[in-house]
């Protein structure tokens, strides 16, 4: 922009230079006719030319008569020329008689026009001068009238062209619209460009300033004398700079407005929202305890609160989910949430543990109730691990006892491998419980654990208000059975298992047979196995 | 006896005024071959002239013009500048050989301006800027004022050597330059041409309302 504006300006200026120019000559061409006319006026004063050329004329009276003449017409000095080209009187020097007169173009001039006018330099000044005949009544000498070319006259153009003038031969200035000061400064601006090409605009600096200045001869008789009109770059861009200045104030209010609005964007909305995004974040991770602090009145406030009262409800589901969890077991707290709590169950195949501590109680007859049941529990979380580890569920506790179901709520082909290696895990476990408590000065317990695989119902029990997701069936029973049966001294087993369960898994497995034992409801009686490793 | 004495005396006179008289027939022409008016041909004799025979010498001034516009007299003579119109007229010249002014006056002056030194002289009227005349001052009392023709006869000049001269308002060589020597016999006639090299008529134009003559 600043460089179109320049370009601009530089073309502005160029034409009015050139439009200055024309106008200047006319000007001048104007007042230098004008003052021919007054010369021409003054020239047929009766009176003067009696005193000039009648009878009795001296020279101090002639001088007198010329002084009123300069006056008349505001003229700068009056010449009178004889016929024969000669200077007869000068007001400037009135001493001064009978020199050779210096512009005889011009009386030339006006022999024929008349009366005629032009530049010319008298004594180091620059004047415009006009010449008339003395017609008494034919011409008897010439009246040259001048008119100087200075400081002022040149601020008169100025005020009709609005351009800087410089009347100027060589590094004489005569006339010129510039400051003292600044006159040294052009003239060396002029000495590093002299000469300045004609009818061509070219630029100068004077005192920093940029100039273009366009340079007119002037038609002098007696010298060589050039008219520079020139114009301040910065003048003329002056008020562009404004502009420019004014858009940039405005770019930069524009911009500060812009950068404020997305501050507040930004606090109001893309914040808030990028912390609803977090918190969303979050909740995905699991993290439902994440608040979202945004703390406004508007609609984003309002989403807020809503997403925290949803992280809070969540939080409290999951809660109560991990609750469910703990007091049935994740496997089918999972499946209650989803298959909702409804009476009534489903045929499955699934493997039942039993498991039971011999002489618990007696171990902890010294030990007080609040001890009892922390050893308990420490127990029972090692065996509830191992029972999980195996994708069994726990399915009750009763007592010191156990009761751990393979294949329900889900089924695995490998539910029977996965009690039986369970077993085994509990049973190596309780040795190390063992071997603890026996440093603690309590006494040993054993396990007896029974595995028995069958169909059996696996669903909710109980009432609607209260029940449990349990399994059923004669195949419980005989899980159970199994169990007590390794308090038989002769079998001396831990871990009874069935002939069902044995023949469904897919592992090797070190087993001794025990016998055979008559099973409820059934005719036949089913194999029974100590598992040994 | 005295009677036939003075008859004869009277006759001879006649007789040689006529018969024993010369003139000089003068042509004057420019550069183009133009007759030349307004031109005084003046013929200067060795011998004493007599007192040339003028009656009362007038430029009259009649519709803001001089009339005549050049006019011959004998060094001696006066001229009356009567004001034949209704508006006044200020008479002034500043040549040196007769400076005289008469102000702006109305009818006719209470005396004539006598010339009595030769030479030329330029009136004009001081608020008429156009109006122009010009007097010749002779001491020869031999001379005339070309016509439109360009053509002057002078008359009874003596026997002798004459030195012709001319002059004329728009001349621009002296009189003296184009002078010509002419000698006359007794009855005899000469013919004489002068051609003259004029300056451009650049006399203020009347033209109404504006007097601007060659000005822009």
């Amino acid at each position: 922009m600043r460089h179109a504006n320049r370009e601009h300006a530089l073309t502005q200026i160029q034409a009015r230079l050139r439009s200055g120019s024309r106008i200047f000559l006319k000007l001048i061409e104007q007042r230098n006719q004008q003052i021919a006319s007054a010369a021409m006026i003054v020239s047929r004063d009766h009176a003067f030319q009696e005193a000039f050329a009648g009878a009795g004329q001296d020279r101090l009276t002639t001088l007198s008569a010329l002084e009123s003449l300069q006056g008349r017409v505001r003229a700068d000095v009056v010449l009178i020329a004889s016929l024969e080209g000669r200077l007869l009187f000068d007001t400037h020097r009135p001493q001064l008689r009978d020199l050779a007169f210096p512009f005889l173009k011009l009386l030339e001039r006006a022999e024929n026009d008349g009366a005629a006018s032009g530049f010319v330099v008298l004594d180091r000044r620059l004047y415009a001068m006009a010449a008339a005949p003395l017609l008494a009544p034919q011409p008897i000498a010439w009246l040259c009238s001048g008119f100087q070319v200075d400081d002022s006259f040149a601020r008169e153009i100025e005020s009709y062209t609005h351009l800087e003038i410089t009347f100027l031969s060589g590094s004489n200035i005569f006339g010129t619209t510039f400051e003292e000061k600044e006159r040294v400064k052009l003239l060396a601006a002029l000495s590093s460009k002299s000469p300045l090409p004609r009818q061509q605009v070219e630029n100068l600096r004077v005192a920093g300033e940029d100039f273009l200045t366009f340079s007119v001869p002037l038609e002098v008789e007696n010298g060589r004398v050039h008219v520079l009109l020139q114009r301040s770059l910065d003048r003329e861009l002056a008020p562009y700079l404004r502009l420019e200045r004014t858009y940039l104030v405005l770019a930069l209010l524009g911009l500060a407005i812009s950068i404020g609005v997305g501050i507040w964007i930004a606090r109001g909305v893309s914040q808030p929202v990028l912390e609803l995004a977090r918190g969303a974040e979050r909740i995905a991770e699991g993290d439902y305890q994440h608040q979202v602090r945004v703390k406004q009145e508007d609609e984003i406030g309002s989403l807020a609160v809503s997403f925290n009262q949803m992280s809070t409800g969540l939080a409290e589901r999951d809660r109560v989910r991990d609750l469910l969890g703990k007091v049935v077991s994740p496997e089918v707290a999972a499946e209650l949430l989803e298959r909702g709590v409804t009476l009534g169950g489903e045929e499955r195949e699934v493997t039942v543990l039993f498991s039971d501590l011999r002489n618990f109680t007696g171990m902890c007859e010294r030990v007080p109730p609040q001890q009892m049941l922390a050893i308990l529990n420490h127990y029972f979380t090692r065996m509830a691990a191992i029972v999980e580890r195996h994708r069994g569920v726990v399915d009750k506790y009763v007592g010191d006892a156990l009761m751990a179901v393979f294949g329900a709520p889900l089924t695995n082909p490998d539910d029977p491998d996965r009690a039986l290696q369970a077993a085994l895990e509990m049973v190596a476990a309780l040795d190390e419980l063992n071997e603890q408590w026996h440093a603690r000065g309590l006494q040993a317990v054993k396990v007896g654990i029974g595995i028995h695989s069958d169909i059996a119902v696996a669903g909710n029990m109980g009432s609607e208000t209260r029940l449990n997701y349990t399994v059923i069936g004669d195949g419980v029973n005989l899980a159970s059975r199994l169990e007590g049966l390794t308090k038989t001294p002769e079998y001396a087993a831990r871990i009874i298992v069935s002939r069902a369960t044995l023949a469904k898994a897919r592992g090797q497995y070190q087993t001794r047979r025990l016998g055979e034992i008559a099973v409820r409801g059934k005719q036949q009686t089913t194999e029974i196995f100590a598992l040994v490793g | 006896m005295r009677a036939f004495t003075l008859l004869l005396f009277l006759l001879s006179a006649v007789l040689s005024e006529g018969l024993f008289a010369g003139s000089l027939q003068v042509t004057v022409k420019d550069r183009k071959g133009e007759p030349v008016a307004n031109a005084v041909v003046s013929a200067e004799g060795a011998g004493g002239g007599t007192t040339h025979a003028r009656g009362e010498v007038i430029i009259d001034q009649r519709n803001k013009q001089f009339i005549p516009y050049v006019t011959a007299v004998q060094a001696g003579t006066s001229i009356l500048f009567p004001n034949s119109d209704k508006i006044r007229h200020h008479v002034y010249s500043l040549s040196p050989v007769k400076t005289f002014e008469l102000p702006l006056y109305s009818g006719i002056p209470a005396a004539p301006v006598l010339f009595d030194q030769p030479g030329f002289v330029t009136l004009g009227c001081n608020i008429h800027d156009w109006m122009i005349a010009h007097v010749a001052v002779l001491e020869t009392p031999y001379f005339q004022v070309t016509g439109p023709d360009g053509q002057v006869t002078l008359k009874g000049l003596p026997p002798g050597k004459y030195r012709v001269q001319i002059w004329q308002p728009l001349l621009k060589a002296k009189p003296e330059q184009l002078a010509q020597s002419v000698e006359l016999t007794a009855g005899s006639t000469r013919a004489l041409t002068f051609t003259l090299d004029l300056k451009p008529d650049f006399r203020v134009s009347r033209a109404p309302g504006l007097s601007t003559g060659g000005y822009p």
